[in-house]
């Protein structure tokens, strides 16, 4: 397979600085893919975006069905991969489309308290879209920045 | 300069869209680049007051670059101008990062240059770049020569800098396939964890990229002086050593052929010459295969017997028959191992030597 998928990340502010400069570079991607459906159709926000990219590196805005198909064809040229998800629930419908990763990454919470419940910072919805994808045993971690420690402790906490 | 060349690829976008305008512009408001080029040199003021404009001052680290104007007639204005000053700042610290990153690799390169010099060590040049890459000289390292037949992306290989283990490691591409690292090694790892150290680092390094790579690994050194040594102990594996694609090869793993290697095999092949030619029943390359099995079987005949698809019987009459020829008493004295080993070597190289056509 020629696509390796570096990182999968949630992100609701898609493609900004600190994931194009820090996790592009260090996971040593050269396809940004953002899997948001409201702008799948919008070719000019996507080419907005690409710009904060070198042409060296390819950036597509895609939908979950254009995400898989994506990964299901094989272009015979070697890609490697960042995925960032608008949010948890494009990833359950992902998930659910047949989307296969190990692991998602989560940037903290601003301000980053210790977390003794998910939904202190998640909606109920955001945790069933969790223990969804936890289900189908994809692990989830928290980590903001490269140096940071992935903290998956947070995600194995059962709510009480 | 830099600011002005992204800019044109923005200005590119926009010009193909045809929604908004966008211009750069200076500390005094004047529009310095434009996608309208006919309004370059006008001057607007910094505070707007027109709900169709937007001006962003744009700064990367406390430094200005002066100012993004955008223009235009729709709800998503704001937004639009937010993404495009976003993409703008992001777009000039990656090439701003990229242009320090470069300046740090070619300084690695002139490093690993003056480490692999053979001619002379040149300390105090080595101190000063050390010391300007802000690397410690005083930690152990391992020189890893990663080889690829096809050759390595250049930006992928500056991008290596960025990993988190790489703040105290030296690399350079030796040319367009091999890449030479000096590895740290971390004061907490054993000598006896070193080998389990570099598998994981170099499976990491797979999974990273460095895919469908040769790695041959050299021997730790913790002076500077030393890590020639290391390089060469790498390029050592890469002549002589027959070794699996896409590999890890180590050479504390070939220490025995390195050093047997290193003797004057001429000197021991004339010392035993006219026993093996006094001698006609032994069969030199069928010897030198018994010795290698032997030595890879660490002398256990049973096990070398099997090796070599023969009764143990008879590897033995086969062994007292050298024994005879030789003079040395192979079964019952390490010294009789150590010789039976270092002469089939010595036979070994003279029959090399004949294949291709070397005086000898």
């Amino acid at each position: 397979m020629s696509i390796a998928i570096k990182l999968v990340r949630v992100d609701k502010r898609l493609l900004h600085a600190t994931i194009a400069l820090n996790w592009n570079q260090f996971v040593n991607a050269n396809y940004v893919i953002i899997v948001d459906p409201s702008y799948v159709d919008d070719s000019f926000i996507e080419q907005v975006l690409q710009l904060s990219l070198p042409k060296s590196m390819k950036l597509s805005i895609f939908s979950v069905d254009q995400l898989i198909a994506f990964l299901q064809a094989d272009s015979g040229v070697r890609q490697n991969v960042m995925i960032i998800f608008k949010d948890l629930g494009a990833v359950k419908s992902a998930v659910e489309a047949g989307f296969v990763t190990k692991e998602v990454q989560i940037p903290y919470p601003a301000s980053r308290f210790v977390i003794k419940n998910l939904s202190d910072f998640f909606s109920s919805e955001e945790v069933e879209q969790i223990r969804f994808i936890q289900s189908k045993g994809i692990k989830l971690f928290f980590q903001t920045a490269p140096l940071d420690n992935k903290d998956y402790s947070a995600f194995n906490i059962k709510e009480k | 300069m830099i600011l002005y060349d992204i800019f044109e690829e923005f200005i590119y976008v926009v010009q193909e869209n045809d929604r908004y305008t966008i211009g750069l512009l200076d500390d005094d408001g004047q529009i310095i680049s434009c996608s309208n080029k006919k309004l370059i040199g006008k001057k607007l003021s910094l505070v707007s007051e027109n709900k169709n404009d937007t001006i962003h001052r744009i700064s990367i680290r406390n430094v200005d670059y002066g100012y993004l104007w955008v223009n235009g007639n729709d709800d998503d204005l704001k937004m639009i101008s937010s993404l495009f000053l976003e993409s703008l700042t992001t777009r000039l610290m990656y090439e701003i990062n990229t242009t320090s990153l470069k300046q740090k690799v070619t300084k690695d390169d002139k490093l690993v240059r003056l480490l692999i010099d053979d001619h002379e060590f040149d300390k105090n040049q080595v101190l000063k770049l050390i010391h300007e890459l802000n690397i410690d000289e005083n930690l152990p390292r391992i020189a890893i020569l990663i080889l690829h037949p096809e050759g390595f992306d250049v930006d992928e290989i500056v991008r290596l800098k960025l990993r988190t283990d790489s703040s105290e490691l030296i690399y350079s591409s030796i040319d367009k396939q091999s890449i030479l690292m000096f590895k740290d090694i971390p004061v907490n790892v054993e000598n006896h964890e070193i080998k389990s150290y570099l598998t994981k680092y170099i499976d990491d390094l797979k999974l990273w990229g460095l895919v469908d790579c040769d790695f041959l690994v050299g021997t730790p050194q913790n002076r500077l002086r030393y890590y020639e040594t290391s390089y060469k102990n790498c390029l050592w594996l890469k002549r002589n050593v027959a070794r699996p694609k896409q590999d890890v090869t180590f050479f504390v793993e070939n220490f025995f052929g390195y050093f047997l290697s290193q003797i004057d095999m001429k000197e021991i092949r004339r010392t035993f010459k006219c026993y093996q030619e006094r001698s006609k029943e032994v069969d030199v390359s069928e010897m030198i295969h018994i010795a290698d099995c032997l030595i890879k079987s660490n002398f256990n005949i049973s096990q070398a017997a099997d090796e070599l698809f023969l009764h143990k019987n008879t590897l033995i009459y086969k062994l007292k028959k050298y024994e005879e020829v030789f003079d040395i008493d192979i079964r019952g004295s390490f010294q009789g191992k150590v010789l039976l080993s270092l002469i089939a070597y010595a036979f070994l190289e003279y029959q090399q030597q004949l294949q291709v056509g070397e005086k000898v």
